[in-house]
């Protein structure tokens, strides 16, 4: 205790000494006290009357009153009574007459002793009130003492924590209008750290307005909040961002009602906000950086399960279905591929919806519109639009609004409706630069919107279609070719071994009947050997034709114009066919001379393939004319008539296309006659058509221009003979696979 | 050689035609030529040949239409060796259930061990 170490004074040492109080359970020491005092009173009493004898029998209860009252004040109210009656005995035994012995008192005596116990019985009652009185307010003094200390110490402490505190604390005062209500507040305290903060001192602050100074508090909600707390003595504990003042700082403010006002308690938490803003944001990174690896994974595996589908198998058809299927429901409700045809109009490849059972349905709503709005490959929107540019079309939202513009009438409009749609995206097929085709994408009943994200994931995809369908048309293509390819090389094997047959048969005739006569009978021989030359030179021409073929298809057909009377070569001509046929008869006509620029061994090379055909295809032999005229100056014009097979109308239209053969199989031929005898002939700058005549038969008709500018390179861009040769056969592989 | 047996050439190449005549009269064959399915038919109506030599492709009737025709109206047929320069030549030849085939260019040699086997 603070006053313990203070020197004591006299008068509190007495006090104290008075207020010694023998407690209440110790019943001997205060009853003890009690028969001592009286003894010695009685003892003074007795020393008195012996120094002054005669004064003593007057005054026999003198001493017994402090005594009595001694007892009463230490020892409470029981020994007080117990001394009285102590004193009392004590007194009739020494001091009243009869001395030394108890009662046969005198009549005022017994009064006076009476009287003495009664006096002293109430004394003893007083001194008990009275000290307890005393005793009570003693302790209260003690108590408010105490709680002065308490206080004292509270409010060190307070200042000790509000000048060491890093927080900010202050109480405000409510400024409250006429009618109560608070209007603002005023400054009360505000500890040390926010008089650094706030670049003043509670003297200067003190009384003045909290809204003047932070006028922010009543926009961001701080204001109602004191209020609030004031009104409901509930204190807040808040996180708050405050902004305005040229303050942005994060606060952690723990408001409690004090008096009429708040005590605000504020942590600037601003770094730790930060930090917990910077965390949240990594997270989110990471979570927005996991969420996008997660979709361009499944992405990716989406595109690579596309892949794997697409590459399954060449048929495209097939796989343009699968993939159909495949992207519904994951991208769409429902999926088209359109195919451009070699008309360019497209074609449905693959339609897949969602619900396997309303495909039925979607493919009887794309029949009825297609059936009453025919395509119109100008149209400036939709699949005709992205065919025709290549550039993909995304609605992501497809209102009411849309579909009333798009449609032509109401019948449209019905069925437009009925499909329902919310989102379509259309995207081409492109492979090697070229619109193949396009993929559509449609979302109805899930309320679907294609986004751009979609769109590229459709692109990727249209990207893989466009490849798949493009190596399958290529291997298709080159089926197509190689079987052609077959075809022609079993075609010309056996073209080629048929005057092989005849030359070696013949040959080896020749030598049996060498070896059997030893001597031939050139009668016998001379046929024999006019038929292997006859062979040979078919063989030989057969060869040719095979070169030329190649050489027409690599562009390296030269011809060798020059003027030559074509009426003599063709005379020479019919008179040599004519020997290897007897069935036919061969008829020329023609004006007496015809010269004319033309390369002679490849018009010999065109007659004579011409009649070939004509003898071949008129198995029952016949009439075979030829009709050489100038219907004007500057055109000659060669008809090559037979009364033969003809050709039927269905084949018409293809006889100048390479390998085409017209009849069946039987009738020998490579198919490349007539087309490498219209390459040759348009090289001469003239055409040749073929024409039917109502008695059968067929009539080819040959007309050549006079003055036709022949270039003798027609390939100018080859450097060396060997990197001509080397494309010419390149080519002709590529070519004779057409 | 036994001057009675018949040999039937079927072929729509006239030299080839020529050629296996020539060779077979050499042996001491008889021998009929046709230049297709239709002409073979006509020629059996008159002739029953030991042997038939049966190019495949030709016009007007080739080697198929033939052989079918021929069954039809034969019960009995004689052996038919096909001769053909496809590459097909055994494929062809059990088409229409020859009894052998020779592709061409043949040897001479070997068509004459051919004909000789089958009469």
């Amino acid at each position: 205790m603070h006053n313990q170490s203070k020197p004591v004074g006299s008068f509190q040492r007495i006090s104290r000494l008075l207020m010694l109080r023998i407690p209440q359970s110790a019943l001997l020491r205060r009853y003890g006290l009690a028969v001592i005092v009286v003894m010695v009173a009685v003892g003074l009493k007795l020393i008195l009357n012996l120094v002054s004898s005669s004064s003593g029998a007057s005054t026999p209860f003198l001493n017994l009153f402090p005594a009595i009252v001694v007892a009463a004040w230490y020892g409470g109210f029981g020994p007080g009574v117990f001394a009285t009656l102590l004193g009392a005995i004590a007194a009739d035994f020494f001091f009243l007459q009869p001395t030394s012995q108890l009662g046969g008192l005198s009549t005022e005596d017994a009064i006076n002793l009476t009287i003495f116990v009664l006096d002293n019985l109430l004394i003893s009652l007083l001194c008990h009130i009275l000290r307890q009185a005393v005793t009570r307010a003693q302790s209260q003094v003690e108590e408010l003492f105490q709680t002065d200390q308490a206080l004292r110490q509270s409010e060190e402490r307070f200042r000790l924590v509000q000048e060491a505190t890093p927080d900010s604390f202050v109480i405000q005062t409510c400024l409250r209008n006429a009618q109560g209500q608070i209007v603002d507040f005023t400054w009360d305290y505000i500890n040390p750290v926010t008089e650094k903060a706030m670049k003043t001192t509670i003297e200067n602050l003190k009384g003045k307005s909290v809204l003047d100074i932070y006028p922010t508090i009543k926009t961001n909600g701080l204001f109602d909040t004191y209020v609030k707390v004031v009104e409901t003595g509930r204190p807040v504990d808040m996180e708050l961002h405050y902004v305005g003042e040229g303050i942005d700082r994060w606060f952690r403010n723990v408001i409690v009602k004090s008096g009429d006002g708040v005590a605000v308690t504020s942590l600037n938490i601003t770094e730790i906000k930060l930090a917990e803003q910077a965390r949240t944001q990594m997270l989110e990174g990471e979570r927005e950086t996991r969420r996008k690896a997660e979709e361009a994974q499944a992405r990716l595996g989406f595109l690579a399960e596309a892949s794997r589908v697409l590459n399954l198998s060449l048929d495209y058809k097939t796989t343009l279905q699968s993939v159909a299927e495949f992207a519904v429901p994951t991208m769409a409700d429902w999926c088209t591929v359109h195919i451009l045809d070699e008309k360019g109009y497209p074609q449905e490849i693959a339609l897949a919806h969602k619900d396997p059972e309303k495909i039925a349905w979607a493919r009887k709503l794309q029949a009825e519109l297609a059936d009453r709005y025919p395509y119109d490959p100008d149209a400036p929107t939709g699949l005709p639009n992205v065919l025709r540019t290549g550039q993909p079309e995304l609605y992501p939202d497809i209102t009411d609004e849309m579909l009333v513009a798009a449609a032509q009438d109401e019948e449209q409009l019905r069925l437009l409706r009925e499909i329902g749609y919310s989102s379509v995206m259309i995207v081409p097929l492109v492979a090697r630069g070229r619109v193949v085709g396009a993929l559509q994408l449609v979302a109805t009943e899930s309320g679907q919107h294609f986004n751009a994200q979609d769109l590229e994931l459709a692109q990727e995809l249209a990207q893989r279609e466009a490849i798949a369908v493009d190596n399958a048309r290529l291997y298709q293509e080159a089926q197509v070719a190689i079987a052609a390819r077959n075809e022609f090389l079993s075609i010309a094997s056996h073209e080629l071994k048929t005057p092989v047959t005849s030359l070696r048969g013949f040959a080896q005739l020749l030598i049996r009947q060498l070896d059997r006569q030893k001597a031939l009978d050139p009668n016998r021989v001379r046929p024999m050997v006019e038929t292997m030359e006859k062979q040979a030179d078919k063989l030989a021409r057969l060869i040719t034709r095979l070169f030329d073929l190649s050489k027409l298809e690599a562009g390296r057909l030269v011809l060798e114009p020059e003027t030559i009377d074509l009426v003599q070569l063709l005379g020479d001509l019919v008179t040599l066919v004519q020997t290897t046929t007897e069935k036919h008869q061969l008829v020329l006509h023609s004006p007496p001379v015809l010269e004319w620029l033309v390369d002679p061994l490849r018009f010999e090379q065109i007659i004579i393939n011409l009649v070939d055909n004509a003898i071949k295809y008129s198995p029952n032999g016949g009439l075979i004319e030829l009709s050489l005229s100038t219907p004007d100056r500057d055109t000659v014009c060669l008809m090559v008539k037979d009364q033969g097979l003809g050709i039927s109308p269905e084949h018409r239209a293809n006889i100048f296309e390479p390998f085409y053969q017209a009849h069946e199989r039987g009738y020998a031929g490579l198919g490349m006659g007539l087309y490498i005898s219209r390459q040759i002939i348009e090289l001469h700058g003239g055409q040749i058509t073929v024409e039917f005549p109502d008695e059968g038969g067929t009539c080819f008709i040959i007309s050549l221009p006079r003055n036709h500018s022949y270039t003798l390179q027609p390939i100018t861009n080859i450097d060396s003979e060997k990197g001509a040769q080397i494309k010419d056969e390149f080519r002709s592989a590529s070519a004779s696979s057409r | 050689m036994s001057s009675e047996v018949q040999v039937l050439v079927v072929d729509d190449d006239r030299d080839i035609r020529e050629l296996i005549k020539t060779t077979l009269l050499d042996e001491g064959y008889k021998v009929m030529t046709a230049e297709n399915g239709a002409d073979a038919l006509t020629i059996l109506n008159r002739v029953q040949p030991d042997l038939i030599l049966l190019d495949m492709r030709m016009p007007i009737m080739d080697g198929w239409a033939f052989s079918k025709a021929y069954r039809q109206s034969y019960p009995n047929p004689v052996p038919i060796v096909v001769l053909t320069a496809a590459t097909d030549a055994a494929q062809f030849a059990s088409q229409i259930k020859a009894d052998n085939f020779l592709a061409k260019p043949f040897n001479l040699l070997d068509l004459l061990d051919m004909v000789e086997h089958y009469v």
